[in-house]
């Protein structure tokens, strides 16, 4: 779980991505299984939410160093994209593509698929601002109190019941969109 | 339970925050429970939402991270520097590798008084300024400083643990600098300005519950507490042969780090013939931990990595140290 302020969750997150050295092994990591170096590309930087939202999620458990979850997640995204066919340009080395063991810590990961990821946006725009703020902080792992600061929300207890509140009036606004609350039902991920 | 909190207890559910006890009881309101079972595909299209949102800060953050780097005045500042550390820079460490050559012409360049007395210092013994110039940490070993000649315990270099005085040992005698040791003056030079456990990125703040040795040395040595690391690190038990091997590279970062640079070379041996992870970051330090010992290996380990590392960033700064080398000759 990353910690910190948001300053330095950002400035830890550059020095992740813009590392070279990380991109070029996630890159010929890639190449050397019979990927293009654009899917590669868009590998790392898929790869990189995931890694993210893996942190967030408690799933690095200090197993392996970092730069190896790293690039055994964007290895997964690449075989996910591979298997979704986003990458049409490939052509594998092998019949199947598996992990390394060096990589075997390396959480599933979950890809979106792009319909639905559609279908959100738009279900987000239903939302506020402060709604989304809420809802994004508590899903980084902010504590109440954090979120109570940033926001200016006067109690914590306040933040909960704001949460609760967006979703359910979020659930009266979907039940008045028949459409797209049938469309966001029926695609689920990938 | 109101339904703010039953709202918060489905999202910990979701994320598998809860112990098991909880989780089991949360199972059971939402199999028994239609209202609880509805309020849980409410709190996974949170997450979801959630997801989308924090997906598209990365997105946008990505973007201007790409747009800096490729701008031409941004080249130099966010250019990747494998191992600089945070001050200030290559700019400073080449400079005084160009200061340490010109001193080192200087002071090769026999005065009256040296040449009349060319065969005393012939007769000096060979300088180990690896030894007790590079001031070992406190709990380091202390045997290798029983070589040092007198003339240079007056003029101690500075500890390659310090980063930022960015000075590399200086040679201390008027004698003529041996060509090994003026090499090691190089590799030092650059060593001391290479931040091996740079690459812990993520800022990680106080213990976990029931954290390994391993996670905790990985902690501690992001929080730059190399020898709280260190300890912590030792505990890895070998019989863990994957976090072993994990513990082992931290180990070698960090006594490269520490400037204890014989004790991180066996380490280097043994996991690069594995071809472990880091494998362009670990060549490139046993190259520089071999240079500033005057192991005889070090020239051929510089000139292999200026060929066949996999990190182009790496070979350039072992291409210069070479060229540099070469100057001297």
């Amino acid at each position: 779980m990353i910690r910190g302020s948001e300053q330095e969750r950002a400035n830890a997150l550059k020095a992740f991505f813009t590392d070279q050295q990380l991109k070029a092994t996630v890159i010929r990591k890639i190449q050397q299984k019979g990927g293009s170096a654009n899917d590669a590309q868009d590998a790392f930087q898929e790869g990189f939410k995931a890694f993210y939202r893996h942190l967030l999620n408690g799933k690095f458990e200090g197993r392996s160093s970092l730069r190896t979850f790293f690039v055994g997640i964007c290895f997964r995204c690449w075989l996910d994209g591979l298997k979704k066919s986003f990458y049409q340009r490939t052509t594998l080395t092998d019949k199947e593509e598996t992990l390394d063991d060096e990589y075997e810590h390396t959480p599933e990961t979950r890809m979106m698929s792009r319909e639905r990821k559609s279908q959100l946006q738009k279900v987000l725009a239903l939302l506020g601002d402060r709604c989304k703020k809420v809802i994004m902080m508590g899903y980084e792992g902010y504590n109440s109190e954090e979120i109570k600061q940033k926001l200016e929300i006067e109690a914590e207890e306040a933040v909960r019941k704001i949460r609760y509140r967006c979703m359910t009036k979020l659930k009266e606004k979907l039940a008045s969109q028949p459409t797209l609350n049938a469309l966001l039902k029926s695609l689920s991920y990938g | 339970m109101d339904k703010a909190t039953l709202h918060e207890k489905l999202d910990a559910y979701l994320k598998g925050s809860l112990d098991a006890a909880e989780q089991a009881e949360v199972r059971q309101l939402i199999d028994s429970d239609k209202d609880v079972a509805d309020q849980l595909e409410l709190v996974r299209l949170e997450q979801e939402l959630a997801e989308v949102m924090v997906d598209e800060k990365l997105d946008e953050m990505m973007r201007a991270w790409n747009e800096e780097a490729s701008s031409p005045a941004a080249i130099s500042d966010t250019a990747p520097k494998p191992k600089a550390g945070s001050f200030p820079g290559q700019w400073v460490m080449w400079g005084s590798v160009l200061i340490i050559c010109a001193g080192l012409v200087f002071w090769s360049w026999p005065s009256p008084q040296e040449t009349a007395s060319t065969d005393a210092v012939n007769e000096d013994p060979p300088s180990s300024v690896q030894s007790e110039d590079r001031e070992p940490s406190v709990d380091a070993p202390t045997e290798a400083a029983t070589s040092e000649p007198p003339a240079q315990e007056t003029k101690k270099a500075p500890a390659p643990a310090k980063k930022e005085s960015k000075t590399p040992p200086p040679v201390a005698s008027a004698k003529e600098p041996q060509p090994s040791e003026a090499i090691q003056q190089l590799a030092l030079a650059v060593a001391t300005n290479t931040r091996a456990t740079g690459g812990t990125y993520i800022i990680r703040k106080g213990a976990q519950p029931n954290e390994s040795p391993l996670a905790k040395g990985y902690r501690l040595m992001g929080e730059g507490k190399l020898d709280e690391a260190e300890s912590a690190l030792l505990k890895v038990p070998e019989a863990q042969e994957r976090r072993y091997l994990n513990a082992q590279q931290y180990l070698a970062f960090i006594y490269f780090e520490k400037g204890e640079y014989e004790k991180s070379i066996p380490i280097l041996e043994n996991l690069t013939q594995l071809n472990y992870s880091q494998q362009a970051e670990m060549e490139w330090y046993l190259a520089l931990s071999y240079l500033a010992t005057e192991n005889p290996k070090g020239l051929e380990a510089l000139k292999q990595v200026t060929t066949e590392s996999t990190s182009p960033e790496i070979q350039e700064e072992a291409q210069q140290l070479l060229d540099e080398i070469n100057a001297l000759d």
